[in-house]
């Protein structure tokens, strides 16, 4: 998973990774209590963006949390206890969404641009507004973004938070979702056609 | 000539990521050239992408949704490990 600089950096600090681990493993509840007080903030984060509720990601923090737990005795210590929970939580979220007979959002076909009979744009696209808007401005921006994004259908909704929000590789997310990689990249495209026309209205110039 | 369609639906992901084929490019620019509702909507398509990207970066930290409520937090530690003697 990619760490970009401006990233804030895991609580869990590196060199304190080994000590806790440590303790995790006699099964310290103060090394459990910070563990879970540090990360579960931005795992829930996680978890909210990929369920799209805040019940649905609290069960799936909960899966999270009872399989790492589970897993600690064989986790060799490799890569950050904060990646790893990390990932445990993005495959806990994915088991939710695929067992789970979720709300029925509309179809992809409703969302995605239309075309008339000889391939032309049924209508002409509108210039987004442009330019580096004011911190509520932007602020407002991404809370439109994450509520279209769950408005989504789920496959695409998945497809799209793995490659572009988690910053997945195509091949890690075809793994993940047990896809070919074909198959995720015509459903990242069209999911990001849809998001596109759904920030369409917020975004088209004079909107904002 | 390409259409509006095969242009958005069949080529624009790879366009926008530098990954067309020089004659599809070529193709591609000859569209934009005439097209300027195709040249807005690729503008569009790839502030769709950096807004979307934005949310799993940093930029997005200042606003993390609201932590964990206390329940979900006590639920999860009661699930905790014990030390094996406790
Ligand atoms: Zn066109």
């Amino acid at each position: 998973m990619q760490m970009t600089a401006n990233e804030i950096p895991p609580p869990v600090a590196e060199p304190g990774d080994a000590a806790l681990l440590a303790r995790l493993k006699r099964g310290d509840a103060a090394a459990f209590e910070s563990l879970v007080r540090d990360l579960s903030p931005r795992l829930f984060a996680v978890a909210r963006r990929m369920m799209g509720n805040d019940q649905d990601a609290s069960d799936a923090l909960q899966d999270a949390f009872v399989s790492a737990f589970k897993a600690l005795g064989d986790f060799d210590g490799r890569s950050r206890l904060s990646t790893w929970l990390h990932r445990i939580v993005v495959n806990a979220c994915l088991m939710r969404l695929r067992s789970e007979k979720r709300r029925q959002r509309r179809t992809i076909e409703e969302i995605l641009p239309r075309f008339v009979a000889d391939g032309h744009a049924a209508k002409s696209a509108s210039a987004w507004e442009s330019g580096p808007a004011a911190a509520p401005v932007r602020e407002e921006l991404r809370r439109a973004v994450r509520e279209k994004i769950d408005e989504l259908p789920e496959a695409y909704r998945t497809v799209l938070i793995l490659r572009d929000i988690e910053q997945m590789t195509t091949e890690q997310a075809a793994a993940a979702l047990g896809e070919s990689e074909s198959a995720v990249k015509t459903r990242l495209h069209r999911a990001r056609l849809a998001l596109r026309e759904l920030l369409d209205p917020v975004m088209s110039r004079g909107s904002l | 000539m390409m259409t509006c369609k095969e242009l958005i639906h069949d080529f624009l992901m790879e366009y926008v990521q530098g990954d067309l084929g020089a004659e599809a490019r070529i193709e591609f620019e000859k569209h934009l050239s005439v097209c300027p509702s195709c040249v807005r909507y690729i503008d569009s398509y790839r502030r769709t992408v950096e807004m979307t990207r934005e949310l799993g970066s940093g930029a997005d930290a200042a606003s993390l949704p609201p932590p964990p409520p206390e329940g979900l937090v006590r639920a999860i530690l009661a699930v905790a490990p014990k030390p094996p003697h406790a």
